[in-house]
């Protein structure tokens, strides 16, 4: 029989190397270019930040206040420059169970879907050393 | 009849196949040695901003360890500036005794490796507390603002860390 005419084969271990390769070259490019990416980071910073301001506004008497404009004024002061936001304060009275007596909310603008991050705080309202409302603040940020 | 061609090279279209290839190549080289340098930046800021987070955290959320470590400063383990059991709420001794530690203690215990800046502002602005190396905050700096209480009133707690 001559050269010829053999009859061609795969060499499927030279495919399984050269697919291995290409494999290893593309899950490391893959989890560098994730690990380098700066957006989780900067989502959990905001994240805290939105933590922050409301356990700041629970501390001085913003939330049981529920005062909106001054709301809106501590948070425009208090959040970095550039970030956006929308809170509401929901406010409920007990007897046998919890009772919505009034909601309010206030935002800077229309939520960036892509980057808000958002904190909850339950805060209580006194008022001469009894409970007026139990309240629940929900505080969504975002940037740009 | 088998045909026993013998093999022939040629040289015009292999030196152009050599050609593109080494193109291809080249192309190839320089486009990973490029994003190589950039992720290995980025990672490297990552993990910076990642420990600044870290240790603003520790700051304004945890009393430090002792919780009264202002009270015998050789004895702390860890620096916190909250009040104990209550997050955020910042108390002044324990700040006093902060900014009175030598910035290498600071940084040892707040786990970070280059320079940093700490300040507490108003909301005015004023500037209330500092430690570290103020000249950082014209170069290139991590930045990482918190919110906390500090003596009934919303305080900015800024901490800047070199890269």
């Amino acid at each position: 029989m001559c050269a010829s005419e053999k009859k061609g084969i795969v060499f499927s271990s030279d495919a399984v190397v050269a697919a291995v390769v290409l494999s290893l070259f593309a899950v490391s490019f893959a989890f560098l270019s994730a690990k380098s990416s700066q957006e989780s980071h900067a989502q959990l910073l905001l994240k805290k930040q939105a933590g922050d301001m409301l356990m700041a506004l629970d501390k001085t008497g913003g939330l049981s206040a529920g005062n909106l404009s001054e709301l809106n004024s501590s948070l425009a002061q208090a959040l970095p420059a550039g970030t956006g936001w929308n809170i509401s304060l929901e406010y409920y009275n007990y007897s046998g169970g919890f009772m919505l007596d009034r909601q309010e909310s206030a935002a800077s603008g229309q939520a960036s879907a892509r980057s808000a991050v958002s904190a909850q705080r339950e805060f209580l309202s006194l008022s001469n050393g009894s409970v007026r409302h139990y309240g629940v603040a929900r505080l969504m940020v975002w940037k740009g | 009849m088998c045909h026993e061609k013998k093999a022939q090279i040629y040289s015009l279209d292999f030196i152009a196949a050599v050609l593109v290839f080494t193109l291809a190549l080249a192309f190839v080289a320089a486009f990973w040695q490029n994003s190589m340098h950039s992720a290995r930046s980025a990672i490297a800021r990552n993990s910076l901003t990642y420990s600044a987070i870290a240790a603003s955290d520790m700051l304004v959320s945890s009393p430090g360890v002792p919780s009264d470590w202002e009270k015998n400063r050789s004895s702390m383990a860890s620096i916190g500036l909250a009040a104990p059991g209550s997050e955020n709420e910042l108390v002044p001794e324990k700040i006093r005794n902060f900014t009175a530690l030598a910035d290498k203690t600071i940084q040892d215990k707040l786990g970070l490796r280059s320079g940093f800046y700490f300040y507490i502002e108003d909301m005015q602005g004023a500037r209330l507390h500092q430690a570290g190396n103020s000249s950082i905050s014209s170069e290139r700096v991590v930045a990482i603002e918190r919110l906390a209480v500090l003596e009934g009133k919303k305080a900015k707690v800024m901490l800047l860390v070199r890269e």
